[in-house]
């Protein structure tokens, strides 16, 4: 290995060894502070899957190939001499935590949030999850073989009102023209190509101030060619005054939502059309012989922000209905100090709790919520933390890293694969 | 066109990005923005610049001070705007650093490139 082969076995020793779960954005930040802001310390990244780069490559939607050119500050730190990527490695299957911890000074978690949430209803197994269908339109390995059924749904149902909702609905309503010069699987554009998806509908269990996408996507849908919307203005009627005392942010957010409700009126129904949805809560989905027909919704009404339901049914017929409530943290390995609740890692200052030297970054430590430069800020602090306890973790004889770990892992047959150095 | 060019080899513009933990003064040509002349001078910000510019992520915030801002404030897009919403630590003078192009009349400028924050300390 590169860096064992120039330092000799005594200085090798010196060097302080941290490994990073995960080669998400959370993982490269936090390599990246680390290498920068320590003169010697070297740093092994573990990788479920062949390839780094977690949701930049497999979540961002193929159609914000901008968003993903952070991945250019990702590989000059994985060119480094002194980070390493170690690809196809499940940790909690392959290596467990506690063997890492014998190996390294630190280690860090930062693997994410991988699970999805379900909506528990009667029906649920005919609900497809927007986790497994934006995996399967960015070409994820273990998600190609879902197969929507884009050729027979006009109507598609999103439960849900987030940014990973909208990435949805813009995929399902680009026109393929839109999509065929994108980073899509060609199986992927092909199912595309037969879709007759005319209309999406967001369903949100609260009303339009609780909407939780942000004022970028909205702006972007607002926008897309021979797309049109609709939000009915009577779900909208009292956002002027909830905008008059919200912060800058969600003014602007909240601000577009009520011009869209106005706007909406006069558009042409006939196009292709996203719509929202509010204070609804899915009871059942209907389906006929393995086709989804429709969906019953209980109608809510707003108790202090909270939503309560009114004890009023609806139905909604469509042929297609798509689960998007939020991502869970895995919980891959036992000895790790899990919330039941969210899947995330207890942890205070990404230390985790009860295992000194064991990190915990990015939405495997504060949940899935937040964007790549939220998971960057996060990083850098946790790389901060680190830098701060390693003399106290970082005890002579020093422990081996990675010298220690591939031969457990050529033992149990585990081929790793390396990128970069 | 060939007249640009030709101006683009006025003098350099000189602007002081203060980090966290210190201040450089770093020298750009007219109609560069602050995002280039962070890369053309090889200086690193942890994390600055993201998606290359592209107004994808917000990473290149910037705080300027109030003439700055106004000599360079024209042309500031909702999209800009949206993104900024995103970053922390945003005042009413930010800017995203890719979309503030430097002129002559910011010379010696100072802009304050904001701590990361981590929005669970507060
Ligand atoms: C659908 C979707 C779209 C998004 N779009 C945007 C966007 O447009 N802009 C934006 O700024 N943010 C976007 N985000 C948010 C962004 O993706 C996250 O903020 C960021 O990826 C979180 O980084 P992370 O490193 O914590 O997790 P991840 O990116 O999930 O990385 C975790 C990595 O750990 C690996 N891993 C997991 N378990 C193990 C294990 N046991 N052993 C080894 N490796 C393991 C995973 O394979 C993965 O590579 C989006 C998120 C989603 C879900
Ligand atoms: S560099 Fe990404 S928004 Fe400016």
């Amino acid at each position: 290995y590169r860096f064992s082969q120039c330092l000799s076995t005594s200085s090798w020793a010196n060097v302080p060894k941290v490994c990073v779960i995960g080669t998400g954005p959370a993982g490269f930040y936090t390599a990246m502070k680390l290498v920068k802001d320590h003169p010697s310390v070297c740093v092994d990244m573990y990788e479920k899957l062949a390839v780094p780069y977690g949701l930049v490559r497999y979540g961002v939607a193929p159609d914000h190939p901008e968003v993903k050119n952070c991945i250019n500050q990702f590989t000059s730190v994985a060119n480094k001499d002194r980070c390493s990527f170690l690809g196809n490695v499940t940790i909690g299957k392959d290596v467990t935590v506690p063997e890492l911890r014998n190996n390294y000074d630190a280690v860090v978690v930062a693997s994410g949030a991988w699970e999805d949430r379900k909506l528990n209803i009667a029906g649920e197994e005919e609900v497809i999850s927007a986790r497994r269908l934006v995996g399967w339109y960015n070409g994820l390995p273990q998600d190609s073989w879902l197969k929507p059924a884009l050729h027979k749904t006009e109507h598609a149902v999103v439960i849900g009102q987030g940014n990973v909702a909208l990435d949805v609905a813009r995929i399902l309503l680009s026109p393929i023209d839109r999509l065929k010069n994108l980073d899509i699987p060609e199986a992927v554009l092909s199912q595309l190509s037969k879709s007759k998806v005319r209309r999406v509908t967001l369903i949100g269990r609260r009303g339009p101030q609780h909407v939780a996408f942000t004022v970028k996507e909205l702006r972007e849908m607002t926008k897309l060619d021979g797309l049109t919307y609709d939000i009915l203005r009577k779900d909208c009627e009292n956002l002027p005054d909830i905008i008059k005392n919200a912060d800058r942010s969600r003014r602007r957010l909240l601000e577009l939502v009520h011009q869209c409700s106005e706007n909406a009126q006069s558009l042409d129904r006939n196009l292709r059309l996203w719509a929202l949805r509010f204070l609804r809560s899915p009871i059942s989905v209907q389906s006929q012989e393995g086709t989804v027909t429709g969906l019953t919704l209980a109608i809510n009404r707003l108790e202090s922000n909270k939503a309560v339901t009114t004890g009023d049914e609806e139905e909604l017929a469509c042929d297609m209905v798509i689960r998007s409530v939020g991502y869970m943290g895995t919980k891959f390995d036992p000895s790790l100090p899990y919330r039941e609740d969210t899947g995330t890692i207890d942890n205070v200052n990404s230390r985790v709790t009860g295992l000194p030297g064991v990190y915990a970054t990015g939405w495997a430590g504060s949940g899935p919520v937040g964007v790549i430069a939220s998971t960057m800020t996060q990083s850098f602090q946790c790389a901060k933390t680190i830098l701060a306890d390693l003399p106290a973790l970082h005890v002579l004889p020093g422990k081996p890293g990675k010298d220690g770990i591939l031969p457990l892992l050529q033992s149990r047959g585990v081929f790793t694969l390396n990128h970069g150095s | 066109r060939f007249h640009t060019s030709v101006f683009n080899l006025t003098d350099k513009i000189k602007i002081s990005f203060k980090t966290e933990n210190d201040t450089v003064t770093l020298a750009g040509s007219e109609g560069d923005s602050l995002l280039d002349i962070v890369n053309n001078n090889n200086y690193q910000i942890d994390g600055y610049g993201a998606c290359d510019g592209t107004v994808a992520c917000s990473t290149c915030h910037v705080v300027l001070d109030q003439a700055t801002f106004d000599a360079v404030n024209k042309g500031i897009t909702e999209e800009e705007k949206d993104l900024l919403d995103m970053a922390s630590d945003v005042e009413a003078t930010s800017r995203l650093g890719c979309q503030v192009y430097v002129t002559p009349a910011v010379d010696g400028a100072t802009v304050v490139v904001p701590a990361p924050v981590d929005l669970r300390d507060l």
